[in-house]
């Protein structure tokens, strides 16, 4: 049976259409070309030509024009729609007319960078000129890197090593930062919160030394759909940017269905498990050797997601090794060799973290198949356009879990299907970040007097404030570093933690398979914890904290751990405070403890709660920025004399609104946390705060803020359309962890508070 | 924002600062400390009283004899020039270093000038990278009447530019460069910090004898490392006393800089001195070990080994012999074998297969479980005595050695000479073979 057959059957499958609530079809879609710019080398259009290339689609001939008149550029155009012409076409014409001119490629991965290299490689070939294009990165060689340095006419690296490797050695780099023309950055969705927020700083110091050089590149970025590509890309590089969206490449025929599993507790609002439904939509196509993509939102899921799919192998008499998990944590060879597996061929199932999302190159398979909503209507996409080719059929189903934010996704399909909502937010002037990179900015060169870095000034002050802890030295109007560190040494531009805890197999010799940062591990290998890597189970003997090491060995059990956080906030410093009608807004710093305390061992299969056990680990202690919502005192009362209660409802609205607020902003829900206070210490009174988990914030908590009215709207429709009765992991949370009244609380508090809302919006008008 | 909250807001977020000050919970009303005034310290000096570190330079001018201001203001820096005690100049360097043992020292040509520099910096930090501030240039004007010192001071960084400006005309007349790793350390440093600076970095582009790889090769096999003080006092019989560890160094400036503290500065400009003007006794220790008459001090045989090996790779056979031969008589058992080994393979390039024949001998009766002299034997008796039987008699001999190991050892640790030394008697067979026929 074909994708075709199959689908027809799906079609017709009453049993599977009754939990459709999405079925859109996007019809195939032909080219629409133009044919070359005139100013084109004919070298180069004879390369095309000879590749197979007879005309620019026209999103490539538009990039084209505006990367060629010197406008910084950001391209906005699906997965496989040839984007990376539009970068190559303008780099490789500039290499043609001026064999001085340097480019710089930024890849948010190692592997991203190597595909792109041997495509840049293919057409260079073709030309037979003499373009050298190099990757730097943490191989490369060292008697290479001196070629690299000197002769590389496109340097093609990851913002890591940009941070680390070249701007700290700038001058060994002269030849390339005085002729630089173009940067590229690709996928410049990724770059977002904190990750985004680092390379923004990173860009400032690329920028601070091309001025010192003389020269001043052009940036040309790519991005998947988001709701401000243009100003997300010009807050990343610092300047206006053009946008180019109008995509011009042909598509294949390609189908979306959103598939909510079936209810089987409606008292409990439970239903089925979304990693068993989305492993039991595989079957037919695995038993017919259709290759197929999942996708998990967590390591665990995707863990969970390789196991039931080698026992759904089994059960169809193929070999289990088909099926391979993908996910960071894995070690590089491990990766690269699942992914030339998935590529010719002979990995039949691949359940993949976000990891997978990137344009990695696996090839084309026909089915996606994503384990609860990826999160962002742009991940989605991006997960979505795994499956498909440019001709023929392809396939997408996202199967809803029972959290909020999926919950309310696949009943509003509309809302995924408008225009994109999602901001992809950063905040470069968050100040632990600023003052890192702003260390190692006076590293690179020193500041002169009234030298400005980020765009919130204080810039002296902060140059000031480190010369008097000893490590820079203001003379003759300018400031030197004179500590003796290296100071891109301690800024990791991905995580908030500088410290990762290292994974120690034992059950052999020793052997290290992974490592994890701090947070992550107080949740995931604590003692007697079941760690899992690669579908293997792991048991956690030690968690060492002071060496930072986790030993386990390999075990085979039923069951896996849940860990629980307790999370205090004690001290608070207010940017912005506004009184909505029901009490106030605001939002600015706070101080945070959090701490596992506990965990819950958890039946595989079944997922019943069989054993819990403590956890004895050291607080860990951040600051970081919130937002947060005081409601008037009186509440309470008001709610006792309707028997409702207004701690059950808090902590719903928590559970609730922590899960919906990613629908506005492009954060991961791990970005993002939500407790609620029947009397915080700080306002005394009752408050929800949803706050962000890396240290200084990255603008979340002031976008929150802005959006307080459209974040309760959305919240009170999750709350009526959810089947339950009392509460379920959907909305407010199960009645056992936020009581049995908290939905009906947390209804009540949302229809004072809009009802509030609308009368104020109308007495202002 | 005020800068009182700004402050605040920093000492929450900034981790701990290494290599700064500790930051103390003093930090958090940090807001009410007068910083550093850079403005001020940019006015010009007047005699000893200015503010900033310059002003309090003038503690250190006074302390060291020689010692001049450079320039005015923040961007001024000292200069200290002395003549070299006449009692250490050991001779004019072209008659100490010719064109001979430049060769076996650095490789290449001799520059045929003679004013030579001996240069030294001391820096911010061992990190590379551009951030790495050198405040003290040592230099050693070499030449055939005497040594004259140059160093330069920063009390402050602002001085960088204009200090370096004056080092460039000094390097411009300099025809050879003497340092002591100054290949990997100094002059890419002194690049990094000229760039900085927009100078031409071709300036250190010179004639360069870094002495830190001929001194190396020496040391290797018999000192514990190869620091300039463990050179001294092996070699030169010189113990500082009263000096500054080198990885203190970086310390000592901050806390100039920070507070004021000259002594330790001072220290750090008389341990440059010595340092400059110990290479210059190095060089000609150096010289004499590697010239072809009597040794400064007397060599243990590993190390005379090594300086054979380092002669040999320079292709300077004869001296290189001479090495060999003496460690292969003096040495203990493994450093007489391994320098037979080299004066055989020394031999065997200039073909004197009878010399060969002989050293392979005498090793033999030494070392009779040697496989590798008997192989070597093997092929002499094979390709130039044409004594096949007797050559198939060493391979089995070393087959049975290399059993009686084996059953010693009880692993196969040797497994790619069984298979050469299979190979080889095949091969061998086969030929008696035809010689039979």
């Amino acid at each position: 049976m074909n994708l075709d057959q199959l689908l027809a059957r799906l079609r017709g499958d009453p049993d599977f259409l009754r939990n459709v609530t999405l079925w859109h079809t996007l019809p195939a879609q032909p080219a629409r070309t133009v044919s070359f710019p005139a100013d084109i080398d004919p070298r180069l259009e004879d390369a095309l030509r000879r590749r197979g290339i007879e005309e620019l689609y026209t999103h490539q001939a538009q990039a084209y024009e505006h990367a060629r008149a010197g406008h910084n550029t950001v391209v906005v155009t699906p997965t496989a729609s040839g984007k990376t012409l539009c970068y190559n076409l303008p780099v490789l014409q500039q290499c043609l007319e001026d064999p001085q001119a340097r480019a710089l490629y930024l890849f948010p991965t190692k592997a991203l960078a190597q595909d792109q290299m041997e495509e840049l490689h293919g057409l260079i070939e073709t030309m037979g000129v003499d373009i050298k294009t190099y990757t730097f990165d943490g191989d490369t060689p060292a008697p290479a890197r001196r070629t690299v340095r000197s002769s590389g006419h496109i340097v093609v690296t990851n913002p890591d090593m940009l941070h680390q490797g070249i701007l700290p050695h700038h001058t060994g780099w002269i030849q390339l930062f005085e002729n630089l023309r173009y940067v590229v950055i690709d996928e410049v969705h990724q770059y977002r919160g904190v990750f985004g927020s680092h390379l923004a700083n990173v860009i400032r110091r690329l920028r601070r030394i091309c001025r010192f050089y003389g020269s001043d590149p052009v940036f040309l970025c790519s991005s998947a759909t988001v709701a401000n590509p243009r100003e997300h890309a010009g807050r990343l590089v610092g300047d206006e940017v053009d946008l180019v969206d109008d995509n011009g490449a042909p598509r294949g025929e390609k189908h979306l269905v959103f598939y909510n599993p079936p209810v089987v507790n409606a008292e409990l609002g439970i239903r089925r498990s979304v990693i068993k439904e989305a492993v039991r939509l595989a079957r037919p196509f695995l038993s017919t050797g259709v290759q197929v993509i999942l996708f998990g939102r967590s390591r665990l899921r995707v863990e969970l997601l390789v196991t039931y799919l080698k026992q759904t192998l089994r059960a169809l008499h193929k070999a289990p090794s088909l099926a391979r998990g993908y996910r960071g944590g894995y070690l590089p060879h491990e990766r690269r060799e699942i992914e030339s597996g998935l590529r010719r061929g002979e990995i039949l199932a691949v359940a993949s973290t976000n990891a997978l999302e990137l344009g990695v190159d696996i090839g084309r398979l026909d089915v996606c198949i994503m384990a609860g909503y990826a999160g962002t209507v742009a991940s989605t996409w991006q997960q979505a356009g795994r499956a498909g080719r440019r001709k023929g059929v392809s396939i997408a189903i996202v199967v809803a879990s029972s959290n909020p934010l999926d919950q309310y996704i696949i009943e509003h399909p509309h809302f995924f299907l408008g225009n994109s909502p999602e901001a992809a937010i950063i905040d470069p002037d968050n100040l632990a970040i600023l003052l890192s990179h702003l260390k190692c900015a006076a590293f690179e060169l020193p500041f002169v007097e009234n030298e400005e870095f980020g765009d919130q000034g204080g810039t002296a002050q902060i140059l000031e404030y480190l010369a008097e802890h000893g490590v820079l030295n203001a003379s003759g109007g300018k400031w030197h570093w004179i500590a003796d560190t290296y100071p891109a040494e301690e800024v990791s531009l991905r995580s908030a933690a500088i410290e990762n805890v290292v994974i120690v197999d034992t059950t052999a010799k020793r052997r290290v398979i992974g490592e994890t940062d701090l947070f992550s591990a107080q949740l995931l290998l604590h003692d007697d914890a079941i760690y899992i890597h690669g579908g293997q189970q792991y048991f956690v003997d030690q968690l060492d904290w002071a060496r930072k090491e986790a030993y386990v060995h390999q075990v085979d059990v039923d069951y896996y751990t849940d860990a629980q956080l307790k999370t205090e906030i004690h001290a608070l410093d207010a940017l912005e405070r506004e009184a909505v009608v029901l009490g106030e807004k605001a939002h600015g710093e706070i101080g945070l403890i959090t701490k596992a305390t506990m965990f819950k061992k958890i039946k595989l299969g079944s997922h019943e709660n069989i054993g819990a056990g403590k956890i004895h680990l050291p607080e860990l202690e951040h600051h970081t920025t919130s937002y947060w919502w005081t409601l008037p005192e009186d509440l309470d009362e008001r709610l006792r004399e309707e028997g409702l209660d207004l701690g059950e409802g808090l902590k719903g609205l928590a559970h609730l609104m922590g899960r919906v607020a990613p629908l506005y902003i492009m954060a991961d829900p791990a970005d993002l946390r939500s407790v609620a206070m029947l009397r915080s210490p700080f306002t005394g009174a009752p408050t929800l705060f949803l706050y962000d988990v890396y240290p200084g914030g990255v603008g979340f908590a002031s976008k929150l803020y802005s959006l307080h009215p459209l974040l309760l709207e959305a919240c009170a429709e999750r709350l009526e359309q959810c089947p339950c009765k009392q509460g379920c992991p959907s909305c407010v949370g199960s009645d056992l962890s936020s009581g049995k009244r908290a939905k009906a609380s947390a209804r009540r508090l949302l229809q004072w508070a809009r009802s509030n809302e609308a009368r104020v919006a109308r007495g202002r008008a | 924002m005020s800068q009182r909250d700004l402050r605040r807001r920093l000492a929450r977020f900034d981790r701990p600062l290494a290599g700064g000050r500790p930051s103390t919970a003093a930090d958090e009303a940090a807001g009410d400390r007068r910083p550093f005034d850079h403005r001020r310290a940019g006015e010009e000096r007047s005699g000893g009283e200015a503010e900033g570190a310059v002003g309090r330079a003038g503690s250190i001018e006074a302390s060291l004899e020689g010692a001049r201001w450079r320039g005015r203001g923040p961007s001024a820096y000292l200069r200290i020039e002395a003549e070299v005690d006449r009692s250490l100049w050991p001779g004019p360097p072209t008659e100490l270093v010719d064109t001979e043992i430049w060769q076996r020292l650095a490789g290449g040509k001799r520059p045929s000038g003679e004013n030579w520099t001996i240069l030294d910096t001391e820096t911010t930090g061992l990190q590379s990278g551009t951030g790495t501030l050198i405040f003290l240039v040592g230099l050693l004007h070499w030449t055939r009447r005497g040594g004259r010192l140059v160093q330069y001071l920063l009390p402050e960084p602002a001085a960088e530019g204009r200090m370096l400006s004056e080092l460039w005309d000094d390097l411009r007349h300099s025809d050879a460069l003497i340092t002591f790793n100054g290949r990997s350390f100094d002059l890419p440093r002194l690049r990094t910090r000229a760039l900085l600076s927009r100078l031409d970095p071709s300036v250190l582009q010179r004639p360069h004898l870094d002495l830190i790889h001929p001194a190396r090769r020496v040391a290797s096999t018999w000192l514990a490392d190869c620091r300039l003080h463990r050179l001294e006092a092996h070699w030169l019989g010189r113990v500082r006393r009263d000096d500054i560890p080198g990885e203190d160094i970086p310390m000592v400036y901050r806390a100039w800089l920070l507070d004021g503290e000259s002594e330790g500065l001072i220290r750090v400009v008389r341990h440059n001195r010595r340092d400059v003007e110990n290479l210059m006794e190095l060089t000609r220790f150096l010289a004499r070990l590697y010239g072809d008459g009597e040794d400064p001090v007397e060599l243990p045989a590993a190390a005379e080994l090594s300086l054979g090996r380092a002669l040999a790779a320079r292709g300077r056979t004869d001296a290189a012999r001479l090495r060999f031969e003496r460690a292969a008589e003096s040495g203990d058992g493994e450093v007489a074998r391994r320098s037979a080994a080299e004066l055989t393979r020394l031999l065997k390039r200039r073909r004197d297969w009878d010399r060969v024949e002989r050293l392979l001998g005498e090793a033999l009766q030494r070392w009779p479980d040697w496989i590798w002299a008997r192989v070597e034997i093997a092929k002499i008796l094979e390709h130039r005595r044409r004594d096949i039987p007797a050559a198939l008699g060493q391979v089995e001999s070393s087959q049975r050695i290399l059993q009686r190991r084996r059953a010693v050892v009880g692993i196969d640790s040797e497994a790619h000479w069984r298979e050469a030394l299979e190979h080889r008697k095949r091969r061998l067979h086969r030929r008696n073979e035809r010689l039979k026929r």
